[in-house]
Protein backbone atom coordinates (compact mmCIF):
# COMPACT_ATOMS: atom_id res chain seq x y z
CA UNK A 1 0.00 0.00 0.00
CA UNK A 2 1.44 3.06 -0.71
CA UNK A 3 2.16 6.22 1.51
CA UNK A 4 -0.69 9.07 1.16
CA UNK A 5 0.74 12.00 -0.26
CA UNK A 6 1.34 14.25 2.30
CA UNK A 7 2.27 18.13 2.49
CA UNK A 8 6.25 18.09 2.70
CA UNK A 9 5.83 15.50 -0.96
CA UNK A 10 3.28 17.98 -2.40
CA UNK A 11 5.86 20.93 -1.48
CA UNK A 12 8.87 19.37 -2.70
CA UNK A 13 6.99 18.26 -5.60
CA UNK A 14 5.88 22.21 -6.49
CA UNK A 15 9.40 22.63 -6.38
CA UNK A 16 10.46 20.51 -9.08
CA UNK A 17 7.54 21.34 -11.06
CA UNK A 18 8.87 25.21 -11.14
CA UNK A 19 12.30 23.53 -12.22
CA UNK A 20 11.07 20.84 -14.50
CA UNK A 21 7.49 21.09 -15.97
CA UNK A 22 7.43 17.35 -16.82
CA UNK A 23 7.20 16.85 -13.22
CA UNK A 24 4.27 14.69 -12.16
CA UNK A 25 3.54 12.71 -9.16
CA UNK A 26 3.45 8.68 -9.73
CA UNK A 27 4.51 7.45 -6.52
CA UNK A 28 0.50 8.34 -4.80
CA UNK A 29 -1.88 6.20 -4.63
CA UNK A 30 -4.03 6.53 -7.99
CA UNK A 31 -6.97 7.56 -5.66
CA UNK A 32 -5.17 10.47 -3.82
CA UNK A 33 -6.95 13.73 -4.48
CA UNK A 34 -4.04 15.75 -3.95
CA UNK A 35 -1.56 14.01 -6.63
CA UNK A 36 -4.26 13.79 -9.00
CA UNK A 37 -5.09 18.10 -8.63
CA UNK A 38 -1.18 18.31 -8.80
CA UNK A 39 -0.53 16.36 -12.03
CA UNK A 40 -3.60 17.71 -13.79
CA UNK A 41 -2.00 21.69 -12.81
CA UNK A 42 1.25 20.17 -14.00
CA UNK A 43 -0.64 18.89 -17.39
CA UNK A 44 -2.24 22.51 -17.68
CA UNK A 45 1.34 24.52 -16.71
CA UNK A 46 2.65 22.46 -19.57
CA UNK A 47 -0.17 22.97 -22.21
CA UNK A 48 0.49 27.03 -21.25
CA UNK A 49 4.28 26.85 -21.56
CA UNK A 50 4.26 25.13 -24.95
CA UNK A 51 1.14 27.90 -26.12
CA UNK A 52 3.82 30.66 -24.91
CA UNK A 53 6.98 29.01 -27.04
CA UNK A 54 4.52 28.57 -30.05
CA UNK A 55 3.28 32.13 -29.30
CA UNK A 56 6.97 32.97 -29.45
CA UNK A 57 8.01 31.39 -32.79
CA UNK A 58 4.77 32.76 -34.65
CA UNK A 59 6.17 36.20 -33.61
CA UNK A 60 9.40 35.40 -34.82
CA UNK A 61 8.33 34.31 -38.13
CA UNK A 62 6.18 36.73 -38.35
CA UNK A 63 8.81 39.61 -37.37
CA UNK A 64 11.00 37.90 -40.05
CA UNK A 65 7.88 38.23 -42.78
CA UNK A 66 7.91 41.95 -41.96
CA UNK A 67 11.23 42.23 -41.96
CA UNK A 68 11.31 40.84 -45.87
CA UNK A 69 8.58 42.84 -46.50
CA UNK A 70 9.96 46.40 -45.55
CA UNK A 71 12.95 45.62 -47.11
CA UNK A 72 11.04 44.63 -50.66
CA UNK A 73 9.36 48.47 -50.29
CA UNK A 74 12.63 49.99 -49.50
CA UNK A 75 13.80 48.55 -52.60
CA UNK A 76 15.84 45.39 -51.64
CA UNK A 77 15.00 42.31 -52.86
CA UNK A 78 17.39 40.29 -51.36
CA UNK A 79 16.12 39.27 -48.15
CA UNK A 80 14.24 36.06 -47.84
CA UNK A 81 12.03 34.81 -44.88
CA UNK A 82 12.93 31.14 -43.57
CA UNK A 83 10.42 28.47 -44.31
CA UNK A 84 9.27 26.11 -41.19
CA UNK A 85 7.64 23.87 -45.10
CA UNK A 86 5.02 22.92 -42.27
CA UNK A 87 2.43 23.97 -44.83
CA UNK A 88 0.34 26.47 -42.48
CA UNK A 89 -0.50 29.82 -42.84
CA UNK A 90 2.54 31.20 -41.77
CA UNK A 91 4.71 29.44 -44.19
CA UNK A 92 2.77 29.71 -47.01
CA UNK A 93 2.85 33.64 -46.30
CA UNK A 94 6.57 33.17 -46.26
CA UNK A 95 6.16 31.22 -49.51
CA UNK A 96 4.89 33.70 -51.01
CA UNK A 97 6.91 36.49 -49.23
CA UNK A 98 9.83 35.02 -50.89
CA UNK A 99 8.33 34.15 -54.46
CA UNK A 100 7.28 37.96 -54.81
CA UNK A 101 11.16 39.21 -53.73
CA UNK A 102 12.29 36.29 -56.08
CA UNK A 103 9.87 37.85 -59.46
CA UNK A 104 11.07 41.11 -57.97
CA UNK A 105 14.88 40.65 -58.30
CA UNK A 106 14.59 39.37 -61.72
CA UNK A 107 12.57 42.40 -62.99
CA UNK A 108 14.64 44.48 -61.35
CA UNK A 109 17.97 43.05 -63.01
CA UNK A 110 16.02 42.98 -66.70
CA UNK A 111 15.27 46.27 -66.47
CA UNK A 112 18.50 47.39 -65.07
CA UNK A 113 20.22 45.61 -68.23
CA UNK A 114 17.61 46.88 -70.15
CA UNK A 115 18.19 50.70 -68.82
CA UNK A 116 21.96 49.88 -69.42
CA UNK A 117 21.29 49.36 -72.86
CA UNK A 118 19.26 52.08 -73.52
CA UNK A 119 21.84 54.79 -71.93
CA UNK A 120 24.56 52.84 -74.46
CA UNK A 121 22.30 53.45 -77.15
CA UNK A 122 21.77 56.89 -75.77
CA UNK A 123 25.28 57.57 -75.92
CA UNK A 124 25.77 56.47 -79.19
CA UNK A 125 23.26 58.45 -80.31
CA UNK A 126 24.55 61.69 -79.05
CA UNK A 127 27.93 61.25 -80.34
CA UNK A 128 26.94 60.31 -83.68
CA UNK A 129 24.19 63.44 -83.37
CA UNK A 130 27.55 65.43 -81.96
CA UNK A 131 29.94 63.69 -85.16
CA UNK A 132 27.33 65.03 -87.56
CA UNK A 133 26.93 68.74 -85.84
CA UNK A 134 30.68 68.76 -85.59
CA UNK A 135 30.64 67.46 -89.89
CA UNK A 136 28.03 70.58 -90.06
CA UNK A 137 30.11 72.83 -88.64
CA UNK A 138 33.52 72.04 -90.60
CA UNK A 139 31.62 71.94 -93.49
CA UNK A 140 30.06 75.32 -92.96
CA UNK A 141 33.10 77.15 -91.96
CA UNK A 142 35.23 75.54 -94.86
CA UNK A 143 32.00 76.74 -97.25
CA UNK A 144 32.16 79.99 -95.74
CA UNK A 145 35.48 80.53 -95.94
CA UNK A 146 35.98 78.97 -99.59
CA UNK A 147 34.61 82.13 -101.15
CA UNK A 148 37.68 85.03 -99.51
CA UNK A 149 39.64 82.54 -100.00
CA UNK A 150 38.99 82.07 -103.87
CA UNK A 151 38.84 85.72 -103.99
CA UNK A 152 42.75 86.10 -102.73
CA UNK A 153 44.31 82.64 -104.54
CA UNK A 154 42.99 84.13 -107.72
CA UNK A 155 44.00 87.45 -107.76
CA UNK A 156 47.33 87.23 -105.70
CA UNK A 157 47.94 84.31 -108.78
CA UNK A 158 46.85 87.03 -110.91
CA UNK A 159 49.30 89.88 -109.83
CA UNK A 160 52.34 87.77 -109.29
CA UNK A 161 52.06 86.54 -113.06
CA UNK A 162 51.88 89.46 -114.28
CA UNK A 163 53.91 93.13 -113.81
CA UNK A 164 52.66 95.10 -116.63
CA UNK A 165 48.88 95.29 -114.71
CA UNK A 166 47.22 98.99 -114.49
CA UNK A 167 47.80 100.94 -111.49
CA UNK A 168 44.05 101.40 -111.32
CA UNK A 169 43.33 97.51 -111.99
CA UNK A 170 45.90 96.76 -109.25
CA UNK A 171 44.61 98.71 -106.56
CA UNK A 172 40.86 97.28 -107.45
CA UNK A 173 42.69 93.84 -107.03
CA UNK A 174 44.03 94.90 -103.75
CA UNK A 175 41.01 96.08 -102.55
CA UNK A 176 39.14 93.07 -102.87
CA UNK A 177 41.15 90.72 -101.57
CA UNK A 178 41.77 93.01 -98.38
CA UNK A 179 38.12 92.95 -97.78
CA UNK A 180 38.42 89.20 -98.74
CA UNK A 181 40.83 88.96 -95.50
CA UNK A 182 38.47 91.09 -93.71
CA UNK A 183 35.63 89.02 -94.51
CA UNK A 184 37.89 85.54 -93.20
CA UNK A 185 38.80 87.51 -89.61
CA UNK A 186 35.11 87.93 -89.63
CA UNK A 187 34.22 84.48 -89.75
CA UNK A 188 37.14 83.57 -87.47
CA UNK A 189 35.84 86.31 -85.12
CA UNK A 190 32.16 84.37 -85.18
CA UNK A 191 33.51 81.23 -84.89
CA UNK A 192 35.40 82.09 -81.92
CA UNK A 193 32.15 84.52 -80.17
CA UNK A 194 30.03 81.02 -80.77
CA UNK A 195 32.60 78.82 -79.40
CA UNK A 196 32.61 81.10 -76.23
CA UNK A 197 29.90 83.63 -75.73
CA UNK A 198 31.47 86.96 -73.82
CA UNK A 199 29.39 87.50 -70.37
CA UNK A 200 26.97 90.75 -70.59
CA UNK A 201 25.55 92.82 -68.33
CA UNK A 202 21.46 93.49 -68.27
CA UNK A 203 20.49 96.74 -67.41
CA UNK A 204 17.01 98.46 -67.35
CA UNK A 205 16.68 99.67 -71.09
CA UNK A 206 13.87 101.59 -72.74
CA UNK A 207 12.22 98.38 -74.93
CA UNK A 208 12.38 100.22 -78.33
CA UNK A 209 16.18 101.71 -78.27
CA UNK A 210 17.44 98.09 -79.88
CA UNK A 211 15.00 98.09 -82.42
CA UNK A 212 15.91 101.84 -83.25
CA UNK A 213 19.26 101.60 -82.99
CA UNK A 214 19.21 98.05 -85.46
CA UNK A 215 16.89 100.34 -87.98
CA UNK A 216 19.29 103.23 -87.62
CA UNK A 217 21.94 100.69 -89.24
CA UNK A 218 19.83 98.90 -91.74
CA UNK A 219 17.06 101.02 -92.13
CA UNK A 220 19.01 103.39 -95.25
CA UNK A 221 19.67 100.18 -97.10
CA UNK A 222 15.93 98.58 -96.36
CA UNK A 223 14.50 101.88 -97.65
CA UNK A 224 17.36 102.20 -100.63
CA UNK A 225 16.00 98.10 -101.36
CA UNK A 226 12.32 99.90 -101.72
CA UNK A 227 11.15 97.58 -98.52
CA UNK A 228 8.77 99.35 -96.96
CA UNK A 229 8.97 99.51 -92.82
CA UNK A 230 6.98 99.76 -89.82
CA UNK A 231 7.09 99.45 -86.44
CA UNK A 232 4.19 99.46 -84.47
CA UNK A 233 4.07 99.50 -80.41
CA UNK A 234 1.64 101.14 -77.94
CA UNK A 235 2.88 104.20 -76.02
CA UNK A 236 4.04 103.68 -71.93
CA UNK A 237 6.21 99.86 -72.59
CA UNK A 238 7.71 98.99 -69.58
CA UNK A 239 10.98 99.02 -69.12
CA UNK A 240 13.17 95.47 -69.90
CA UNK A 241 15.79 94.38 -68.51
CA UNK A 242 18.50 93.78 -70.94
CA UNK A 243 21.70 94.82 -72.70
CA UNK A 244 20.97 97.31 -75.66
CA UNK A 245 24.15 96.29 -77.54
CA UNK A 246 23.42 92.69 -78.07
CA UNK A 247 19.36 92.95 -78.63
CA UNK A 248 20.20 95.37 -81.11
CA UNK A 249 22.91 92.66 -83.00
CA UNK A 250 19.49 90.02 -82.81
CA UNK A 251 17.25 92.79 -84.59
CA UNK A 252 19.94 93.73 -87.28
CA UNK A 253 20.31 89.71 -87.51
CA UNK A 254 16.37 89.74 -88.12
CA UNK A 255 16.61 92.88 -90.40
CA UNK A 256 19.29 91.84 -92.79
CA UNK A 257 17.03 87.86 -92.79
CA UNK A 258 14.07 89.59 -93.75
CA UNK A 259 15.92 91.60 -96.33
CA UNK A 260 17.59 89.08 -97.52
CA UNK A 261 14.17 86.50 -98.05
CA UNK A 262 12.86 89.89 -99.59
CA UNK A 263 15.35 90.28 -102.08
CA UNK A 264 15.76 86.70 -103.17
CA UNK A 265 12.47 86.02 -104.88
CA UNK A 266 11.90 89.40 -106.00
CA UNK A 267 8.74 89.91 -103.67
CA UNK A 268 6.26 92.47 -104.99
CA UNK A 269 5.44 95.68 -102.49
CA UNK A 270 7.93 93.92 -100.18
CA UNK A 271 7.61 94.71 -96.68
CA UNK A 272 8.85 94.40 -92.72
CA UNK A 273 6.45 95.34 -90.08
CA UNK A 274 7.83 94.77 -86.32
CA UNK A 275 5.12 94.70 -83.53
CA UNK A 276 6.07 95.43 -80.25
CA UNK A 277 3.64 94.69 -76.80
CA UNK A 278 3.80 94.05 -73.45
CA UNK A 279 2.49 90.45 -72.59
CA UNK A 280 1.65 89.58 -68.93
CA UNK A 281 5.32 88.53 -67.73
CA UNK A 282 6.92 89.06 -71.32
CA UNK A 283 7.69 92.23 -73.91
CA UNK A 284 6.82 90.74 -77.11
CA UNK A 285 9.03 91.82 -80.21
CA UNK A 286 7.12 90.16 -83.90
CA UNK A 287 9.22 90.94 -86.97
CA UNK A 288 7.43 89.50 -90.12
CA UNK A 289 8.21 89.97 -93.71
CA UNK A 290 6.20 89.14 -96.26
CA UNK A 291 8.89 87.22 -98.35
CA UNK A 292 8.51 83.42 -99.69
CA UNK A 293 8.87 81.93 -95.61
CA UNK A 294 11.23 79.11 -94.67
CA UNK A 295 11.13 75.98 -96.76
CA UNK A 296 9.18 73.49 -94.05
CA UNK A 297 11.63 71.28 -94.63
CA UNK A 298 14.99 73.84 -93.37
CA UNK A 299 12.43 75.11 -90.29
CA UNK A 300 14.04 72.40 -88.18
CA UNK A 301 17.19 73.22 -88.74
CA UNK A 302 16.79 76.90 -88.78
CA UNK A 303 18.34 77.50 -85.24
CA UNK A 304 21.74 75.28 -86.11
CA UNK A 305 24.78 77.20 -86.51
CA UNK A 306 26.18 77.43 -89.95
CA UNK A 307 22.71 76.01 -90.90
CA UNK A 308 21.76 78.90 -93.86
CA UNK A 309 19.33 79.46 -96.68
CA UNK A 310 21.50 81.47 -98.07
CA UNK A 311 23.39 80.68 -101.17
CA UNK A 312 26.23 83.09 -101.10
CA UNK A 313 26.42 85.56 -98.20
CA UNK A 314 25.05 83.74 -95.39
CA UNK A 315 27.38 82.48 -92.52
CA UNK A 316 24.58 80.36 -90.93
CA UNK A 317 25.12 82.22 -87.77
CA UNK A 318 22.88 84.78 -87.56
CA UNK A 319 20.22 82.98 -86.29
CA UNK A 320 22.03 80.52 -83.71
CA UNK A 321 23.35 83.42 -82.19
CA UNK A 322 20.77 85.80 -82.09
CA UNK A 323 18.79 82.54 -79.91
CA UNK A 324 22.04 82.71 -77.74
CA UNK A 325 21.87 86.24 -77.09
CA UNK A 326 18.21 85.99 -76.35
CA UNK A 327 18.45 83.15 -74.13
CA UNK A 328 21.08 85.13 -72.07
CA UNK A 329 18.18 86.94 -71.47
CA UNK A 330 16.34 84.54 -69.93
CA UNK A 331 13.69 85.31 -73.30
CA UNK A 332 13.01 83.17 -76.24
CA UNK A 333 13.00 83.13 -79.99
CA UNK A 334 10.81 81.10 -82.47
CA UNK A 335 9.81 80.79 -86.21
CA UNK A 336 6.54 80.72 -87.15
CA UNK A 337 5.14 81.11 -90.64
CA UNK A 338 2.58 84.32 -91.17
CA UNK A 339 -0.46 84.58 -92.77
CA UNK A 340 1.10 85.97 -95.81
CA UNK A 341 3.14 82.75 -95.49
CA UNK A 342 6.23 84.92 -94.66
CA UNK A 343 8.15 84.52 -91.97
CA UNK A 344 7.42 85.97 -88.53
CA UNK A 345 10.57 85.63 -85.47
CA UNK A 346 8.87 86.49 -81.72
CA UNK A 347 11.50 88.07 -79.22
CA UNK A 348 10.55 87.52 -75.89
CA UNK A 349 12.12 89.29 -73.21
CA UNK A 350 10.69 88.43 -69.31
CA UNK A 351 9.28 91.21 -67.63
CA UNK A 352 11.19 92.09 -64.19
CA UNK A 353 8.40 90.67 -61.85
CA UNK A 354 6.15 90.45 -64.51
CA UNK A 355 3.23 93.19 -65.16
CA UNK B 1 37.19 89.81 -132.62
CA UNK B 2 36.79 90.00 -128.73
CA UNK B 3 35.51 86.55 -127.12
CA UNK B 4 32.69 86.62 -125.16
CA UNK B 5 32.09 85.18 -121.68
CA UNK B 6 28.88 84.92 -119.98
CA UNK B 7 29.47 84.34 -115.84
CA UNK B 8 27.16 83.63 -113.15
CA UNK B 9 27.97 83.60 -110.02
CA UNK B 10 26.12 85.18 -106.71
CA UNK B 11 28.74 85.96 -104.75
CA UNK B 12 29.99 89.27 -105.67
CA UNK B 13 33.44 89.22 -104.78
CA UNK B 14 34.06 86.34 -106.44
CA UNK B 15 32.12 87.41 -109.16
CA UNK B 16 34.10 90.30 -109.89
CA UNK B 17 37.38 88.47 -109.53
CA UNK B 18 36.36 86.22 -111.89
CA UNK B 19 35.69 88.89 -114.12
CA UNK B 20 38.87 90.03 -113.83
CA UNK B 21 40.33 87.17 -114.54
CA UNK B 22 38.38 86.08 -117.41
CA UNK B 23 39.27 89.82 -118.78
CA UNK B 24 43.10 89.18 -118.20
CA UNK B 25 42.33 85.92 -120.13
CA UNK B 26 41.02 88.18 -123.14
CA UNK B 27 37.22 87.95 -122.46
CA UNK B 28 34.43 90.44 -122.54
CA UNK B 29 32.52 89.42 -119.63
CA UNK B 30 29.33 89.66 -119.18
CA UNK B 31 28.06 88.86 -115.74
CA UNK B 32 25.10 88.25 -114.03
CA UNK B 33 23.96 87.09 -110.24
CA UNK B 34 21.68 84.54 -110.22
CA UNK B 35 20.17 81.60 -111.67
CA UNK B 36 16.82 83.17 -113.47
CA UNK B 37 19.35 85.99 -114.99
CA UNK B 38 21.85 82.79 -115.74
CA UNK B 39 19.66 80.75 -118.09
CA UNK B 40 17.96 84.10 -119.48
CA UNK B 41 21.30 84.95 -120.64
CA UNK B 42 22.41 81.68 -122.03
CA UNK B 43 19.45 81.17 -124.25
CA UNK B 44 20.46 84.54 -125.37
CA UNK B 45 23.75 85.89 -126.63
CA UNK B 46 26.40 84.58 -128.50
CA UNK B 47 29.70 83.33 -126.16
CA UNK B 48 32.61 81.85 -126.68
CA UNK B 49 32.84 80.92 -122.69
CA UNK B 50 30.59 79.74 -120.01
CA UNK B 51 31.38 79.83 -116.59
CA UNK B 52 29.24 79.61 -113.79
CA UNK B 53 28.58 78.75 -110.01
CA UNK B 54 26.79 75.63 -109.18
CA UNK B 55 24.79 76.92 -106.70
CA UNK B 56 22.90 79.74 -107.34
CA UNK B 57 19.76 81.87 -106.10
CA UNK B 58 17.02 80.25 -108.73
CA UNK B 59 18.13 77.45 -111.14
CA UNK B 60 21.40 76.26 -110.31
CA UNK B 61 24.52 76.31 -112.86
CA UNK B 62 23.34 72.64 -113.94
CA UNK B 63 20.00 74.52 -114.98
CA UNK B 64 22.11 77.15 -116.96
CA UNK B 65 24.69 74.57 -118.64
CA UNK B 66 21.82 72.64 -120.08
CA UNK B 67 20.50 75.96 -121.21
CA UNK B 68 23.39 76.93 -123.38
CA UNK B 69 24.00 74.02 -124.52
CA UNK B 70 20.62 73.43 -126.40
CA UNK B 71 21.62 76.21 -128.10
CA UNK B 72 25.69 76.33 -128.31
CA UNK B 73 25.97 72.22 -128.16
CA UNK B 74 30.35 73.15 -128.70
CA UNK B 75 30.35 75.94 -126.05
CA UNK B 76 33.19 75.42 -123.64
CA UNK B 77 31.35 75.07 -120.04
CA UNK B 78 33.37 75.47 -117.10
CA UNK B 79 31.17 74.98 -113.69
CA UNK B 80 32.90 76.29 -110.18
CA UNK B 81 31.88 75.52 -106.87
CA UNK B 82 33.14 75.15 -103.36
CA UNK B 83 30.64 72.49 -102.49
CA UNK B 84 30.33 69.85 -105.29
CA UNK B 85 28.26 66.30 -104.38
CA UNK B 86 28.91 63.49 -106.33
CA UNK B 87 25.73 63.36 -108.44
CA UNK B 88 26.84 67.05 -109.38
CA UNK B 89 30.08 65.88 -110.54
CA UNK B 90 28.32 63.22 -112.58
CA UNK B 91 26.12 65.65 -113.90
CA UNK B 92 28.86 68.01 -114.98
CA UNK B 93 30.98 65.19 -116.51
CA UNK B 94 27.99 63.95 -118.36
CA UNK B 95 27.35 67.38 -119.76
CA UNK B 96 30.79 67.61 -120.70
CA UNK B 97 31.64 70.35 -118.80
CA UNK B 98 34.75 71.14 -116.79
CA UNK B 99 34.73 71.48 -113.05
CA UNK B 100 36.63 73.52 -110.93
CA UNK B 101 36.73 73.67 -107.08
CA UNK B 102 37.03 76.88 -105.08
CA UNK B 103 39.21 78.17 -104.11
CA UNK B 104 41.22 78.41 -107.06
CA UNK B 105 44.32 80.13 -109.08
CA UNK B 106 44.22 82.31 -111.97
CA UNK B 107 46.48 79.58 -113.08
CA UNK B 108 44.34 76.99 -112.50
CA UNK B 109 41.10 79.24 -114.01
CA UNK B 110 43.47 79.58 -117.11
CA UNK B 111 44.47 76.19 -117.60
CA UNK B 112 40.72 74.81 -117.11
CA UNK B 113 39.64 77.24 -119.77
CA UNK B 114 42.34 76.34 -122.29
CA UNK B 115 41.31 72.26 -121.64
CA UNK B 116 38.18 73.20 -122.53
CA UNK B 117 38.72 75.06 -125.47
CA UNK B 118 41.37 73.09 -126.68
Amino acid sequence: MQAPFDRDALVDALRRLAEEPGTRIREAPDDDALAVAFNALARRLETAREGARRHDELRHELQAITDALLDVANGSFASRVPRSHSGDTLDVLAFLVNSTADELQELVGTLARERDRLESTQHQLIAKEKEAALGRLAAGIAHEVNQPLTVIMGLLDMLRRRSDVAAERREHCLELMNDATSHIAQIVDSVRTFGRPTPFELRPTEPLLPVQRALDLVGPELRALEISLTVNHPHGLPAIMANAERLQQVFINLLINARDALGARETPQPRIVIDVHGERDALVYRVADNGPGVDPADRPRLFEPFFTTKLAEGTGLGLSLSRGIVRDHGGSLTYEVGDDGGSVLHVRIPLPGGT
Amino acid sequence: MTRRALLVEDHGPVRQVLELLLQDMGFEVLSVADGHAGVAAAAEIEMALLVTDLRLPGPGGIEVARAALARLPDLPVLVVSGNVGADDERTVVELGAGLLRKPFTAGQLAAAVDALSA
